[in-house]
């Protein structure tokens, strides 16, 4: 098949334009949402013994071929606000529950009764998938309640502004607490996706959710009506996240390239193609613009260091146009058949990056067949192999053509060493404070810019002949660097270009990579630099829509009429 | 019986990075000495035990005291001064892997180790780079011993896990790859020739360690031809499903992708690994939970300050 090139890495790994990046269906979210439905899974509510408060128990199972999950959750109420938060830290929740392989015993589900508020000193319970726990959303859960008891439907826009029912404030899994390691999932495993475990946890974290406003408004009130299916459908799960994801970027740098370079992929294979080669494509891709569009305007969310919704929509208004225009049959014959490369590339430079990797991410769903084909791939060995045998010469000559632009970093500049990242004895949530000594703790920033320049330094000081394993015999402590360095070597899309370090860094941008486009989230919004608040599932299809089979177009979902 | 409890392998990666880090190994040289850890603690224990014990040695640990006498082209040879074998094994096994990927066999001697027992692991970790691995390991002399070798054994010629299959050991018998190793440690053919000539190691370098407290270890790999596939970057028509790429290990059987365990891959020839990932590791629940507290001596304290230094303020709710 005919590609068009990928982007270079200079560009795209830039931090705010990494977060620029939106979701596709190569987002685990998505991936997860279309075997589903491809599979027609089946949820069952097995047990909701809840009293008027949502204090109790309730358990959900799920039917993926060949397997049963449970889904065990303990309800509990938080009464007064300095119990709760959106944040990690919380040690107590509206709810916390375990995605469990197989039928709940009575033992697992009392070990996980007993073991998950301890969290790390906690110990899951055989067979575990996933430790999750949430929150009522503190602006619409109660709005919810009060409106279904008094019998009628909340307010829509209410519902557009907040977007969830439940906050989600943890989603653990492969190995932490004792569950299972990912990577000894059976082949036919339902969730061996990335992220899959997590995902449906919260899938079903937002089923709960519904079935406990309704409760509570039922308690309340006989006049109470059940939750419209347009609102439960259009409503997703709630989520924060903090400063561990760039964290998590850091040292995963295999799994980021190679998820960065599948989506890079899928657009330089779409790239390539005509764009009159199908004009039902056409007619698709105009109608995902629409849909964006209208979706855009009624996004009510605050964003600080991204772009607006409103500029997007504009931006998405004269993409548009130019498409009717691009896509009219040239009236000179002879010139090459016009393709998506070079229509993007048509596009005028003042476009919001953000908006024309909207457009890219609409190009993705109107060629399903190339993600869908990509997605297996995105399950990828991560370890970093050393070469030891490697004379210093040729791993000096790797240093400066890959790592350039980290040697030409100053960081000796003013603000160039001003933050430090460490975590906290508090639930072990990742902190970035001030290199001034009030805060206490041990540096876990990635500073890959001074690791690099102080490798090269001593590089030099070694004849080029001499093996990596000898330099490193003399220099042990820059052994991970090396190691990084060579089995990171030919790969494209590893390491952000940032300097984690520095005080005008940005964590949101690469926070909201991995929320955005890895994960699958919508509406990724930045607060106080540091922390992304965003919905999970925002449009998904209920069971009863899983069950059945519905097409998987379900994104971007309008205002529910109700 | 003690309390036993199952821990991940990531929980067992992240505890033990933690404590070493706190005990001040320095930071590039933290990540092998987790693998070192981790793959003696699966060859049969202890090796947490041992960690904790050696705890007060690492925190006064000085990198700059494992010397390299001597780098080849005959047997290496790092003094390791009395220092952890946390930082002199994995410096053995690069160079020793170096000189194999380039003679077809790469012997290296550490001397005067503190905490050869984790040297036991070195064999599974040149595995893991496609090499086949044996140590052999010489206890030091207790006090109060008079002069002469220390016992000199091969402990560890091949984990039973990791054994080579027939064809592996036909291949050493044979000359070739094996065949230079063998003639550069004065050597004949075959499998128990190999392994004397390893013992013949061990008591020349106990000649060389008279004055080692230690003891000492002789770390030889042998390239077989079966190189560790190195990462291609992915390309349209290069890029394959990562079952494609790597084999299942024999501890995951069926399974059809290489996968992901906390950013480690499992490597061909990992069935330890393989067998981890599956059951968990087996730890005294008193021991786990000491390193546990001891690991978390490298978070901060929670102060208000602190708490502002991540998301909003915890009373701003969502």
């Amino acid at each position: 098949m005919t590609v068009a090139p990928t982007r270079s890495p200079d560009d795209l790994l830039i931090p705010r334009h990494l977060g620029a990046l939106k979701p596709t269906r190569l987002s685990f979210a998505r991936s997860l949402t279309s075997r589903m439905l491809h599979q027609r899974w089946q949820i069952e509510r097995l047990r909701f013994a809840l009293d008027e408060r949502g204090r109790g128990e309730a358990l959900y199972r799920v039917h993926a071929p060949g397997w049963v999950l449970d889904f065990v959750v303990f309800g509990q109420e938080l009464v007064g606000d300095d119990e709760r938060t959106d944040r990690i830290i919380g040690r107590r929740w509206d709810m916390y529950a375990a995605l469990l392989e197989g039928e709940a015993t009575a033992e697992r589900v009392e070990q996980t009764r007993r073991e998950l508020p301890k969290l790390y000193a906690g110990r899951a319970a055989p067979g575990t998938l996933v430790w999750a726990r949430s929150n009522r959303s503190a602006r619409l859960f109660e709005h919810v309640v009060a409106s279904l008891s008094a019998g009628r439907q909340p307010d829509v826009e209410r519902v557009v502004e907040v977007g969830y029912l439940m906050r989600n404030t943890g989603l653990d899994a492969n190995g932490t607490f004792g569950t299972r390691s990912f990577l000894a999932y059976e082949p036919d495993h339902p969730v061996r996706g990335p992220y899959h475990g997590q995902m449906l946890a919260a899938y079903l974290m937002r089923e709960y959710g519904y079935d406990l406003a309704e409760h509570v408004a039922r308690s309340r009130s006989r006049r109470a009506v059940p939750l419209h299916p347009a609102i439960r459908r259009y409503l997703g799960v709630g989520n924060s996240s903090g400063l561990g994801l760039v964290l998590w970027v850091n040292a995963h740098p295999r799994l980021v390239d190679r998820w960065l370079e599948l989506r890079e992929r899928a657009l330089s294979m779409i790239k390539a193609k005509e764009i009159r080669g199908d004009p039902a494509q056409q007619r698709q891709l105009l109608g995902w613009l629409d849909r964006y569009t209208t979706y855009k305007s009624h996004d009510r969310t605050r964003y600080e260091h991204f772009t607006s919704a409103a500029t997007i929509a504009r931006d998405l208004v004269q993409i548009r146009d130019r498409l009717l225009a691009f896509a009219e049959p040239h009236a000179a014959g002879g010139a090459a058949p016009p393709t998506w490369a070079a229509f993007c590339a048509a596009l005028p430079a003042h476009l919001d990056r953000e908006s024309l990797e909207t457009f890219h991410a609409l190009l993705i769903e109107v060629y399903p067949e190339v993600a869908d084909a990509l997605d297996p791939y995105h399950v990828a060995p991560d370890a970093l192999d050393i070469v030891p045998e490697m004379p210093v010469g040729e791993l000096c000559a790797l240093l400066h053509t890959e790592y350039r632009w980290a040697l030409r970093l100053d960081m000796a500049a003013p603000n160039a060493r001003h933050y430090f990242w460490y975590k906290s004895v508090e639930a072990e949530e990742p902190r970035r404070g001030q290199r001034d000594g009030v805060v206490p703790g041990v540096d876990l920033a990635l500073d890959l810019p001074s690791d690099a320049q102080r490798l090269d330094a001593d590089l030099a000081a070694v004849p080029e002949r001499t093996s990596v394993a000898a330099f490193l015999a003399r220099f042990p402590a820059h052994r991970w660097t090396v190691q990084r360095l060579q089995g990171l070597a030919g790969l494209s899309y590893h390491s952000p270009r940032m300097n984690m370090l520095d005080r005008a860094f940005v964590p949101a941008h690469v926070i909201r990579l991995v929320n955005a486009s890895f994960y699958g989230l919508e509406k990724t919004q930045d607060v106080s630099e540091r922390w992304v608040r965003g919905i999970i599932h925002h449009g998904a299809p209920l069971p009863e829509e899983i069950a059945g089979g519905t097409t998987d177009d379900w994104m971007y979902p309008p205002a529910p009429q109700v | 019986m003690a309390d036993v409890l199952r821990v991940s392998v990531r929980e067992l990666r992240v505890v033990v990075e933690r404590v070493l880090i706190g005990a001040g190994l320095p930071r590039g040289c933290v990540p092998a000495a987790v693998d070192l850890v981790l793959y003696a603690e699966l060859l049969g224990g202890d090796a947490l035990a041992f960690l904790r014990a050696q705890l007060p040695a690492l925190e006064r640990a000085d990198p700059a005291r494992v010397v390299l006498l001597r780098d080849g082209p005959g047997t290496i040879v790092l003094d390791a001064a009395g220092q952890p074998s946390l930082l002199a094994g994995p410096t053995a096994l690069d160079l020793a892997c170096a000189q194999a990927r380039a003679q077809g066999a790469g012997v290296a001697v550490v001397l005067d180790p503190l905490g050869l027992p984790l040297l036991r692991a070195l064999p599974t970790l040149a595995a893991r780079r496609g090499l086949l691995g044996f140590v052999a390991i010489a206890a030091g002399r207790a006090p109060g011993d008079g002069p002469g070798h220390p016992d000199s054994r091969v402990v560890a010629p091949c984990p039973a896990a990791d054994r080579p299959d027939a064809s592996a050991v036909a291949a050493l018998a044979a000359p070739g790859a094996a065949g230079a190793m063998l003639a550069s440690i004065g050597g004949d053919t075959g499998l128990a020739d190999l392994l004397s000539a390893v013992a013949r190691q061990v008591a020349a370098a106990g000649d060389r360690s008279a004055g080692a407290s230690e003891g000492h270890c002789v770390l030889v790999c042998v390239d077989l031809g079966v190189q560790t596939p190195r990462p291609e970057a992915p390309a349209c028509t290069a890029i394959g499903p990562a079952h494609a790429a790597t084999e299942p290990p024999a501890g995951l059987a069926g399974r059809p992708h290489g996968g992901l365990e906390d950013g480690r891959a499992v490597a061909a020839a990992d069935h330890l690994l393989a067998r981890a990932l599956r059951a968990g590791i087996a730890i005294p629940s008193d021991l786990w939970w000491s390193l546990f507290e001891r690991g978390n001596e490298t978070l901060s304290p929670a102060s208000e300050r602190s708490r502002m230094d991540a998301g909003p303020p915890p009373g701003e709710v969502d």
